[in-house]
């Protein structure tokens, strides 16, 4: 019985999605696929820093979309926000981490 | 107020007055967002993600197999579908030739006067002639474009193209876009062209190459330029020009094909209303320009603007090639000018003169003798130059704008004209100077009016054009056409040098002597 659990749970090992996953965006084509370098560029620099990754992301998105935008980091979190339209990213990365990027 | 409180007027500075103004910009649009993240809700939604892919995967490779499939069965459909075409242009091949039959049958009596009817009145008539209508061809969809240029076959006798267009002058007409067509006829079948090309704008004029009889230059109301080969099933031009770079800058008033360059490359001229001649290579794959000349005009302009004056410059109407020495040519204008310059030379003219008080429609060299030449013009006049000589030997008031003068090719001293008021008029040196032989009325005036001639290189048939894209085909009666015969006893003369002869005797009378001759003093001899 444990045996059988066992060759179960290597199957499912197997299988490690790190890839960057979007889960909810509302920006135009263009600003997407940007966003989306600056959060996988940043998170893969600072590792399980989180907190310099949520201020990198946070800085580089106030660089090229102008103030003020807040970012999120973390393996856990629940967010209620307002932010502008065309400007929210939420995303998985990495298998364990959701990033949540937005635009007052 | 004493002098120590006292300011200047000037010194006195005003006061800044100051007002408030409020505005109130909408605010960015906000949504709300609300969500959260667990570790296992991370890893369902990866999970959920990858099988939504594996899943396309699978489906695009079964995509690709059908794909596959499905084109083996394509190509057995495009089997079909040749089969199919094939088919189609027999039916075509047979109902174009039911077509030809048909008219050839209906139309008999036509054909017959076409080759054989000689006008037996015309032996009682001294020298005067007659011309027989034959056929009117008329292209039904074009029925309120003018018939531009026309041009025979060089390859085939009963074959001739036409170009429909508005002329310059004439705005397209506001309910219909600017559409011109290009069409060949045939005698054979005058009911339909047997070759219609639509074109983007009005076409202008055109030209067969003399050699390879299926290229047809065409030069368009908007100064681009073509060349047709119309032995392909395509429609699509084998050479155009460039709308940025190479085009002309006006209505293109006529093409001409000249010699092959001693490697054989195909090369044609052209002379547009922006006043430049210009010389147009073939290459492998697009049309090379070079611009021969720009018709400068010597007259100081009146306006100038803001005191630059620009140059005037004349703006070019037609063209003509000297027959035996193709690096000469002549160049008629709006204005009224000829020019006559040189390939070799783009900085001056060989000669320039006033010619005409209105637009010159159309020079043409003598078929025998290069060195006497014709010109018409919407002045109602029709004058003969000779080479070298800025007075016309022979002037010819026709009353109405003259639209086309042609020489005939078959009589040294015959020309035609034709004029607005649709008469086609028929002159002959040698029979009468003042008087013509022929003037026939084509039509009603107010019906249409002439735009174009041209003859049959071959039969004594003419062709001519008018403001309605009708077209009507002539025959010349035998007074039209009279060749000089070499007589049977004594020296032999060819017909060349008869003809020469005779037009030579007709100009002679009208020649300014050279020189003034003293007439012999009679004291002189006396003594």
């Amino acid at each position: 019985m444990e045996e059988f659990a066992d060759t179960k749970e290597d199957e499912n090992k197997k299988i490690v999605h790190t890839y960057p996953l979007v889960q909810a965006c509302d920006m135009s084509e263009e600003m997407k696929a940007e966003t989306v370098e600056v959060i996988i560029t940043a998170c893969e620099k600072f590792g399980t820093d989180y907190f310099a990754a949520a201020k990198t992301v946070k800085q580089m998105l106030d660089k090229k979309y102008g103030p003020q935008w807040n970012a999120v980091v973390g393996e856990a979190f629940g967010i209620q926000i307002t932010h502008q339209t065309n400007t929210l990213m939420y995303m998985f990365f990495g298998g364990n981490l959701g990033i949540c990027a937005w635009k007052i | 107020m004493n002098q120590f409180n006292f300011f200047e007027r000037c010194a006195l500075t005003e006061e800044i007055i100051l007002r408030d103004k409020e505005v109130q910009t909408t605010p960015p649009t906000k949504n709300d967002f609300c969500t959260y993240a667990t570790q296992w809700i991370i890893y369902d939604a990866y999970n959920e993600d990858f099988l939504k892919q594996q899943e396309e995967k699978e489906k695009e490779k079964r995509d690709k197999v059908a794909v596959h499939a499905s084109k083996k069965s394509a190509s057995k459909k495009k089997k079909n579908d040749i089969t199919e075409d094939q088919t189609e242009k027999n039916m075509l091949i047979t109902a174009k030739f039911l077509e030809r039959i048909i008219n050839l049958n209906t139309m008999d009596a036509i054909a017959q006067d076409f080759r054989y009817y000689e006008d037996p009145s015309d032996q009682f008539r001294g020298r005067d002639g007659t011309l027989l209508p034959l056929w009117t061809m008329t292209y039904d969809r074009a029925d309120n474009l003018h018939v531009t240029d026309i041009s025979w076959s060089p390859d085939y006798f009963d074959m001739f193209a036409v170009t429909l267009g508005t002329p310059e002058g004439h705005l397209p007409l506001t309910d219909s876009p600017d559409v011109g067509y290009v069409c060949l006829w045939s005698l054979k079948n005058p009911s339909y062209p047997e070759y219609i090309n639509q074109t983007h704008c009005g076409a202008m004029c055109l030209d067969f190459h003399r050699n390879h009889g299926f290229l047809l230059a065409v030069g368009f109301h908007d100064g681009h330029l073509a060349v047709y080969n119309v032995s392909l099933p395509t429609k699509e031009a084998q050479y155009m020009t460039d709308a940025v770079n190479t085009k002309h800058m006006a209505c293109v008033r006529q093409v001409v094909w000249v010699k092959d360059l001693p490697d054989g490359e195909l090369n044609f001229y052209s002379i547009s209303e922006d006043g430049t001649v210009c010389n147009w290579l073939l290459m492998q794959s697009e049309m090379s320009k070079t611009i021969i000349v720009t018709l400068v005009l010597d007259i100081e302009p009146q306006i100038t603007l803001g005191g630059i004056s620009e140059t005037l410059i004349g703006r070019g109407t037609t063209i003509a090639f000297h027959p035996e020495n193709s690096g000469i040519y002549l160049v008629g204008t709006n204005e009224g000018y000829i020019f006559k310059c040189n390939t070799e030379w783009s900085s001056f003219f060989m000669q320039k003169f006033k010619a005409h008080e209105m637009s010159v429609y159309r020079i043409d060299y003598n078929k025998y003798d290069p060195n006497i030449y014709l010109s018409c013009s919407g002045d109602c006049t029709v004058k003969v130059w000779e080479d070298k000589s800025d007075i016309p030997l022979l002037i010819f008031d026709l009353l109405w704008s003259v639209s086309d003068v042609l020489w005939s090719p078959f009589s040294s001293t015959v020309f035609g004209v034709i004029t607005e008021d649709c008469d086609v008029v028929f002159y002959d040196l040698d029979a009468d100077k003042y008087k013509n032989i022929c003037c026939q009325p084509i039509q009603p005036e107010s019906q249409y009016q002439l735009t174009k001639l041209a003859f049959n290189w071959r039969m004594p048939v003419i062709v001519v054009g008018s403001s309605k894209s009708t077209i009507v085909a002539l025959k010349m009666s035998p007074n039209l056409r009279l060749i000089m015969k070499p007589p049977k006893k004594g020296k032999h003369y060819t017909t060349q040098m008869l003809e020469l002869e005779k037009l030579h005797k007709a100009l002679d009378s009208t020649r300014e002597p050279d020189t003034l001759v003293v007439p012999a003093d009679d004291d002189t001899t006396d003594s």
